[in-house]
């Protein structure tokens, strides 16, 4: 069993794991850290003791030998022929870690009729592209596509496979990882190699969102790591880029027992948040639904669209199309204008990609100035309404 | 007095007799009091508040809301002055710790409700009410730990359907998000009747809603309520009762269809707050006078009451400069 | 119809303060709740047994008092709670999680339908209902907001996608996610309270459930973390002084001397004219 231990004659009671951990389980007592019952091994306080006083003690014999596995896999999600951006931006990502891994990359495509979409994999940065063309592949299906996902990976051997964090990928991502036996981290804001263990360094929110971890997969293979589109960035596609397209040879499930009945597409894909330059954000600090209007009009001068943090959305202040952060879209517009939102790690991490954030807020304190370029300190409405005035004589002024 | 101009004022504070209710009206005076308290509820008539240092009480440790919904009105009735400790019938209670809060929800606030609840996605959060649910009384206790709670909404259980009610027909909230809920049901009433309000005034801009603020001691309660129920249902006028029944504070809302629904709203108003006086009440426990209802406070305290009044407010406002016409009309100034 | 409902003890607030000068967590008057999804889940699941018959049956794991919150799931309407609890449990990722429920759903016997929320509010990863029907070898779907119909061999929901909605059917047993738009949790009732009190939530170990120690807890975990910070944040910041109006006008200032802002476009809405 696994277990974790203060080394008596390390510790100086410092008191750095106390604060650290996130359970509120350690107290100094006799001038020694103890740890409690409720602690839940989450290893906050190994990171946090300067003096490495705090061991977990794990086992550390692998399942399989890791030495088999090698390059990275993405799994290419598609529709009706189409890839997925969010397929494209891994493939950049995944480029940037092969190249520290001095290892290919490689897509797995399911589908029917891919050879087109095969090509723009290899155009965007794609060594190989597992590719699994069959009729009853032409929709997604879980138990299917876990079906031939699981033999592609018992073939190729990828030390990490990467899925884009749609709903599909959130789907499929941890059903495979449970039949492989191996981990996953959702939700990836962040990937790095590991210079001497060659482990991907998988950094999310953690803990309620105010701090990140940096989570690894050390003793199972594949490495599986799931990441939201819009979080990395694609290549350029080059129409030039070499690449193999190969048929695997697998088998594909006669039988399923889910069959999908109906599709409705009723949302326009991603609205037009992640790809906006201008994004005028609301958080509960606009005060009332009837206070989103002016949000609106301040977008609309911008030439920008609204976003939303979660506790708006869920107030149903304004559609969950528009939610931006962990649970939501990530955006990295021009401008970000941060209306009311306090700036919780679960909404930052979906926007931190922006090139000049302005916050607006009444507190002073709120952390969201802490990433903002500039500051607007004040009633928000007022100022979102001094805005919308500011702007619209300039522009009369302007197009005179 | 003394200023922190090192100025003194002076005067004689006249005694007053206040009814033994919850009041917001007019200024409290009475032998040997904290002047503080002659300033609080003044509704700005004798000074400035410029600063103000607040002592804040511990949060409790555990606290716990139940909506009970009771089949008639009279079964609400009761379990208010059971729970209140009150004999009730035969009803042998069993002493509960006292409520910090009792609210009501007469039949026709529940319906504004249903009716709000399928129409406007604004209110779809509302739980469900049932066909069946006719009054709400709202409870809220605060204690020291959960378990304790637990006991005490065990024991109301017992009280709900000893006076007429049925356990199954609550609502117990014992969590934030749980209390949030109760929270957004108590104030979807007054929310409701605001917006049925300003939909009517944009047919009728001259109509506003009519809402009483007016409380009675104790023993008067069922007197009150029956006051206001053969009036209203006399009247055939449309309304809703909701508020604070722990302390006979009942927030009558008179929701006028046109002009001549608000005149008569209007003298029932004044006809409640003779009534209301009568029974030593007041005519306002909570919003205060302002300048709209200062008949009424005429009718509670009389001439000699108001010249009372304008006592005070010469000692602290000889030149009559602060909200004048609030509490009562300016005159004697100098 | 034998339905399982997965929940997991949060923080009932997720924006759980953070003192940014020592880099930890205020923990203070932090009260814990049933994972606001699983409500859903559990709503969903009484209504089905109100409809069809049955039994609801909800399941944890979790440190002992997690099961004062099974109670109120108990209060709420389910037959019957069980929490998995035991030291050997402590440390699990969601693979490990996942496996301890799935042994723990193996020892309460058969079943016709799983239920979990779509995620649970302090860890966001949406991963422990796929990985539990993998588990237990039964199909899901995710991000259920109505169940259509439900009969003893199939079940078929309407779910969420990236792009609208997609209706979806399952052969029984199966497990399902659902979104919070499904339903409106009830309320417990004092009658549910007085129930709950004469029944008791069974606390199996490890070992009641045969799980497989390599499996559990932090030792049979894949994933583990390795380091946990607060997010940096180190961008050159200027604050804006003056009433709202002087603050927006500096703010229109420096974004338009950035580039940002292009006026002469016509985008003051319909009231400018270009010209």
């Amino acid at each position: 069993m696994a277990s974790i231990r203060v080394e008596p004659a390390k510790c100086v009671a410092c008191g750095q794991c106390v604060g650290a951990c996130p359970f509120g389980q350690i107290q100094l007592q006799d001038d020694v850290a103890t740890i409690g019952e409720g602690c839940t091994l989450c290893g906050s306080c190994v990171s946090a003791c300067p003096l490495d006083a705090i061991e977990m003690e794990t086992s550390q014999s692998a399942s399989v030998d890791l030495s088999d596995y090698k390059g990275i896999l993405v799994w290419a999600e598609q529709s009706e022929g189409q890839v997925k951006p969010v397929t494209f931006e891994l493939l950049g990502e995944a480029r940037r870690l092969a190249e520290q891994l001095q290892a290919p990359v490689a897509v797995a495509l399911l589908g029917e009729d891919m050879t087109t979409a095969a090509a723009s994999c290899i155009h965007y940065g794609a060594d190989r592209v597992y590719l699994v063309d069959d009729p009853r592949l032409a929709g997604f299906n879980d138990e299917i596509y876990a079906a031939v996902m699981e033999q592609v990976i018992e073939l190729y051997k990828p030390e990490i496979l990467l899925m884009g964090a749609t709903t599909y990928g959130r789907s499929l991502a941890p059903r495979l990882a449970s039949r492989l036996h191996t981990g996953l981290t959702a939700d990836c804001t962040q990937l790095a190699i590991d210079p001497d263990s060659r482990l991907l360094l998988q950094t999310r929110p953690a803990f309620g969102g105010n701090l990140m971890a940096t989570i690894t997969c050390p003793r199972h293979r594949p490495q599986m790591a799931t990441v939201r589109p819009g979080v990395m960035r694609a290549l350029s596609p080059d129409a030039g880029g070499q690449g193999q397209i190969v048929q695997p040879p697998v088998e594909i499930p006669e039988t399923t027992r889910i069959r999908v009945l109906e599709v409705c597409q009723t949302l326009a894909e991603d609205v037009d948040l992640t790809a906006a330059e201008v994004v005028v954000a609301a958080g509960k600090g606009v005060g009332s639904a009837a206070n989103m209007q002016a949000i609106e009009e301040l977008a609309q001068l911008l030439g920008g669209v609204v976003g939303a943090t979660r506790p708006v959305v869920d107030a149903g202040w304004i559609d969950y199309s528009h939610q931006i952060g962990q649970t939501g879209k990530t955006v990295s517009p021009k401008l970000y204008i941060a209306c009311g939102i306090s700036g919780a790690v679960q909404h930052t991490v979906g926007m931190q990609g922006a090139e000049t954030i302005v916050a607006i807020n009444k507190d002073p304190e709120a952390p969201i100035f802490q990433i903002a370029h500039y500051s607007l300190v004040g009633d928000v409405m007022e100022i979102v309404q001094a805005l919308i005035e500011e702007l619209r004589s300039r522009s009369a002024i302007s197009s005179r | 007095m003394q200023t922190d101009e090192g100025e003194t004022i002076s005067g004689e504070l006249p005694p007053l007799t206040m009814p033994e209710v919850k009041n917001a009206s007019g200024y409290y005076l009475k032998q040997d009091m904290d002047l503080i308290d002659l300033f609080i509820g003044s509704e700005g008539t004798l000074g400035i508040i410029v600063e103000a240092e607040l002592k804040l009480l511990p949060a409790p440790k555990a606290l716990w809301g139940i909506t009970a919904f009771m089949p008639t009105e009279e079964a609400a009735l009761r379990l208010v002055r059971a729970v209140r400790g009150e004999e009730v019938d035969n009803l042998q209670a069993p002493r509960l710790p006292k409520p910090v809060a009792i609210e009501y929800f007469n039949c026709d606030a529940l319906a504004l409700l249903r009716q709000q609840r399928e129409h406007n996605p604004a209110f779809g959060q509302l739980q469900e009410l049932r066909p069946h649910y006719h009054t709400a009384i709202y409870l809220e206790w605060h204690g020291n730990s959960d378990e304790e709670l637990y006991q005490v909404v065990l024991e109301l259980g017992g009280l709900i359907e000893a006076c007429g009610g049925n356990e199954e027909d609550t609502w117990v909230a014992a969590t934030p998000n749980d209390l949030e809920q109760l929270k957004f049901f108590r104030h979807a009433t007054p929310e409701c009747v605001n917006m049925l309000i300003d939909q009517r005034r944009q047919i009728e801009p001259k109509i506003t809603k009519l809402g009483t603020d007016m409380a009675v001691p104790d023993q008067e309660l069922i007197r009150v309520v029956d006051l206001y129920n053969r009036d209203l249902a006399a009247s055939g006028l449309e309304s809703v009762m909701f508020g604070h029944i722990g302390n006979n504070h009942i927030h009558v809302n008179i929701l006028p269809r046109n002009l001549e629904d608000y005149r008569k709203g209007r003298e029932l108003y004044l006809k409640w707050a003779q009534a209301i006086v009568a029974m030593g009440g007041t005519v306002s426990a909570e919003h205060g006078i302002g300048k709209i209802k200062t008949a009424f406070l005429a009718e509670m305290y009389g001439a000699d009451g108001i010249e009372k009044f304008r006592t005070v407010k010469r000692i602290f406002d000889p030149a009559q400069r602060l909200n004048p016409g609030n509490l009562f009309e300016n005159g004697g100034g100098e | 119809m034998n339905i399982v409902v997965c929940v997991k003890q949060v923080p009932a607030s997720n924006e759980v303060k953070l003192n940014r000068e020592t880099g930890t967590i205020i923990r203070e008057g932090v009260a814990s709740i049933i994972n606001p999804y699983d409500s859903y889940a559990l709503e969903e699941a009484l209504r089905l047994k109100e409809s069809l018959g049955g039994q609801v049956t909800t399941i944890s794991m979790g440190i002992p008092s997690v099961a004062g919150l099974l109670k109120t799931t108990l209060a709420l309407g389910a037959d019957r709670a069980v929490l998995l609890t035991d030291r050997k449990f402590a440390g699990a990722d969601t693979l490990a999680t996942a496996y301890a429920l799935a042994k723990g759903i193996d020892r309460l016997g058969s079943f016709d339908l799983i239920i979990c929320g779509k995620q649970a509010t302090d860890g966001d990863t949406a991963q422990v209902g796929p990985s539990l029907a993998e588990k237990l070898g039964i199909p899901h779907v995710t991000n259920v907001q109505q169940i259509v119909k439900i009969d003893r061999q199939k079940i078929c929901c309407r779910r969420l996608t990236d792009t609208g909605e997609e209706t979806v059917e399952l052969e029984l047993p199966a497990l399902i996610t659902v979104v919070k738009d499904i339903n409106l949790p009830r309320l417990p009732s004092i009658s549910g309270l007085r129930k709950a009190q004469d029944q008791q939530v069974a606390l199996w170990s490890a070992d009641d459930v045969n799980a497989d120690p390599d499996c559990i807890g932090l030792h049979g975990s894949a994933t583990q973390v390795t380091k946990t910070f607060v997010p940096t944040r180190e961008k050159e910041s200027e604050r804006l002084l003056g009433d709202a109006r002087q603050q927006a006008r500096q703010l229109v200032d420096r974004l338009l001397a950035q580039g940002l802002l292009s006026l002469s476009e016509g985008k003051g809405g319909g009231e400018s004219h270009n010209g």
